[in-house]
């Protein structure tokens, strides 16, 4: 069976790992950039099935990218699941509004239940 | 009443209101450069009016000749002290070295000329409006130089008017307002009129016009100390009556009993007037103080929305900065819990889930500081949605089963046996304040349990959560939803909470236009928490 394909858009490096660690065990592809020119370029060329996103980048913030992603016919689809420590409700507001599955705070989920998550809107 | 009377009133008052104006100016605040100057050109400017009027009058020939000359004289000093006033109003003393120069050699040539020599005023001709100067040789040159400094004098200021704050710009427009009228006044009646009409007779309402000049000047400079139009008014009004009323018991009253009376009745008058203009002074101070407090309130009130937005931006950065390490702690460790690096021996998975409780705390600290940091600056945003609250509590439960299940007291729920209406609420913090206070009744518990109940009651929902614990008293009670406060039994069973979670609760049901209150009977009783939530 083809494995499923994640892209992760995370710059914090040590998470980054952590979480390609975790979800690659579970059996998915991952992919990951860290920030959100080469993110949008990857997920352009990678058409994964699901995308963590965070939302404070470096440059362009996650946000932002979201609005990208949903403008472009084949990738606006994707389930996205903002993932992010950045609590702020009217980021949340607008990232939901942009049609985000969900907005985690990475602190509040352990890498196996972000991986249910995933699961869940595959 | 002739003309010449009217004349003679007219200088009196012009004299007298110009000396007054520049001694007022003066005694204001000595110290000041600006204030010595002014005085110094109202003194020029009077000597400049009285001989004039004095040139204009006198029946001697040889001395209405001396005193034309003299006039011409002393508005060629007028101009140098002028010139040093305007920019040292502007703050520009130090700009022009050349001009500075210029001006005091170009002007002491035209004083020499004007009073030792028959150059500028060569005879005083009698008319019907008084003796007028015959103008020689030097007039155009007297005239080329006195304009070059007014018209250098009104570009500076001019030019200054533009970059300067609104204070300053304020106090330049009084004085253009007073240079303006004068300068016109003499542009006709000084120049025009005599050189390309040769009608010199109204050479005297050109220098009359220095009045305006002296008042609003004055007006520009002591407006911003405590002066106001309100006091300017009153002060000319009472120095008017009061000259009015010694013109009359000089001129008017023959009788030395009346004169009397009339002294007696203008030194009272005097006294009155002196105590309302102190009176309108302190009125005016009082309301320039009030407005100066006003304006510093509001500075300090903008000053204080800068920190507050710079505290925000700092906490939400801090926020996500903590929160990134205790993001890997928590993952790295829980994935070592649950096997994904293989299998642990039991005591150290028992060290590990010491390690990350111990991060989960850390964790919530770090939530609760930052929603107590929201709630403060009002950026808490509430998204309301149908909420069905029995699933809510259900969640809950499962979640919080395991701390129980671990102190070994029950966590039960007492579902209602018809659904309830769903409320208008955001989810999220909903949830999180009923978490916070079940949490807490677990938290204080030791032995028994804790019973979480929901009902409709009219048109709310209340949510109750009842424990078998440590109880508070009166004291405790009253504090318990105020900020980093843990009552009695906090203080010694749980150190670890920072006394938040409440606080939030009581500001999240507050957000929703509900109510959240505790009840105990006392140490040792357990305690009541109750949430009352309205339907929509």
């Amino acid at each position: 069976m083809k494995k499923r394909k994640i892209v992760i858009v995370e710059d914090e490096k040590i998470l980054a790992e952590m979480y390609k660690d975790k979800i690659s065990r579970e059996g998915f592809d991952i992919y990951s950039a860290i920030d959100a020119e080469d993110g949008f370029k990857l997920i352009k060329k990678v058409l994964p099935d699901l995308i963590l996103l965070d939302i404070l980048l470096p440059k362009e913030n996650g946000v932002t990218l979201l609005g990208r992603i949903k403008q472009e016919k084949n990738l606006s689809s994707i389930p996205v699941i903002a993932f992010s420590n950045y609590d702020d409700d009217k980021t949340k507001k607008e990232a939901k509004e942009l049609g985000a599955k969900e907005y985690l705070i990475k602190t509040n989920y352990t890498p196996q239940e972000v991986v249910d998550k995933i699961n869940r809107y595959l | 009443m002739s003309f010449l009377f009217l004349n003679h009133i007219l200088v009196l008052l012009l004299g007298i209101s110009i000396l007054f104006l520049g001694s007022w100016v003066y005694y204001s605040d000595k110290r000041k450069k600006q204030n010595k100057l002014f005085s110094l050109f109202s003194l020029f400017l009077f000597f400049w009016l009285a001989s004039c009027y004095l040139g204009s009058s006198i029946i001697n020939y040889e001395v209405s000749l001396l005193l034309g000359r003299v006039a011409y004289a002393m508005v060629a000093l007028f101009f140098i002290v002028f010139y040093f006033f305007s920019l040292n109003f502007l703050k520009e003393e130090e700009r022009f070295p050349f001009f500075n120069k210029l001006v005091v050699i170009s002007n002491s040539l035209l004083f020499f000329v004007s009073l030792f020599t028959g150059f500028m005023v060569v005879a005083m001709r009698p008319t019907l409006f008084g003796n007028v100067p015959v103008l020689g040789k030097a007039k155009y040159l007297y005239l080329s130089l006195i304009l070059f400094w007014t018209v250098f004098i009104l570009y500076r200021f001019y030019q200054n008017y533009f970059q300067v704050s609104e204070k300053q710009k304020a106090k330049i427009q009084y004085f253009l307002i007073g240079v303006s009228i004068w300068v016109i006044f003499n542009a006709v009646f000084n120049i025009i009129l005599p050189f390309w009409q040769d009608i010199p007779y109204y050479w005297a309402i050109g220098n009359y016009s220095a009045i305006f000049l002296v008042a609003f000047t004055a007006y520009a400079i002591l407006k911003e100390k405590l002066f106001d139009t309100k006091i300017v008014l009153t002060a000319i009004l009472v120095v008017l009556i009061a000259i009015t009323l010694f013109i009359d018991i000089i001129l008017f009253t023959d009788i030395l009993w009346i004169q009397l009376s009339k002294i007696l009745s203008l030194i009272i008058f005097l006294a009155f007037g002196y105590y309302l203009i102190k009176s309108i002074i302190k009125e005016i101070e009082q309301r320039e103080k009030l407005e100066r407090f006003a304006k510093a309130l509001e500075e300090a009130n903008i000053e204080l929305r800068k920190l507050d937005a710079s505290k925000t931006e700092f906490v939400s950065i801090a926020s996500h900065q903590l929160r990134t390490p205790l993001t890997a702690i928590k993952g790295y460790l829980s994935m070592m819990n649950d096997g994904t690096y293989g299998r642990l021996p039991e005591k150290i998975k028992e060290k590990i889930g010491n390690v990350f409780e111990s991060n989960e705390r850390l964790i919530r600290l770090v939530n609760d500081l930052l929603s107590v940091s929201r709630i403060d600056t009002g950026k808490i945003v509430v998204e309301k949605e149908k909420v069905q609250v029995e699933s809510l509590i259900e969640n809950l439960k499962r979640e919080l089963s395991i701390s129980a299940k671990e102190k070994s007291i029950y966590l039960q729920f007492l579902k209602p046996s018809k659904k309830l209406p769903k409320v208008m609420a955001d989810k999220g913090k909903l949830e999180e304040a009923i978490l916070n206070v079940i949490d807490n009744a677990i938290k204080y518990t030791n032995k028994g349990g804790v019973t979480v109940k929901v009902e409709k009651q009219n048109k709310e929902i209340l949510i109750s959560v009842i424990d078998t614990g440590e109880g508070m008293n009166e004291k405790d009670l009253s504090k318990i939803f105020e900020r980093f406060s843990r009552g009695n039994a906090g203080n010694w069973l749980h150190s670890e909470g920072a006394g938040l979670g409440l606080f939030i609760t009581k500001k999240f049901i507050e957000m929703h236009n509900g109510k959240v209150w505790a009840e105990s009977q006392g140490e040792g009783k357990g305690c009541q928490f109750y949430i009352k939530i309205p339907i929509k």
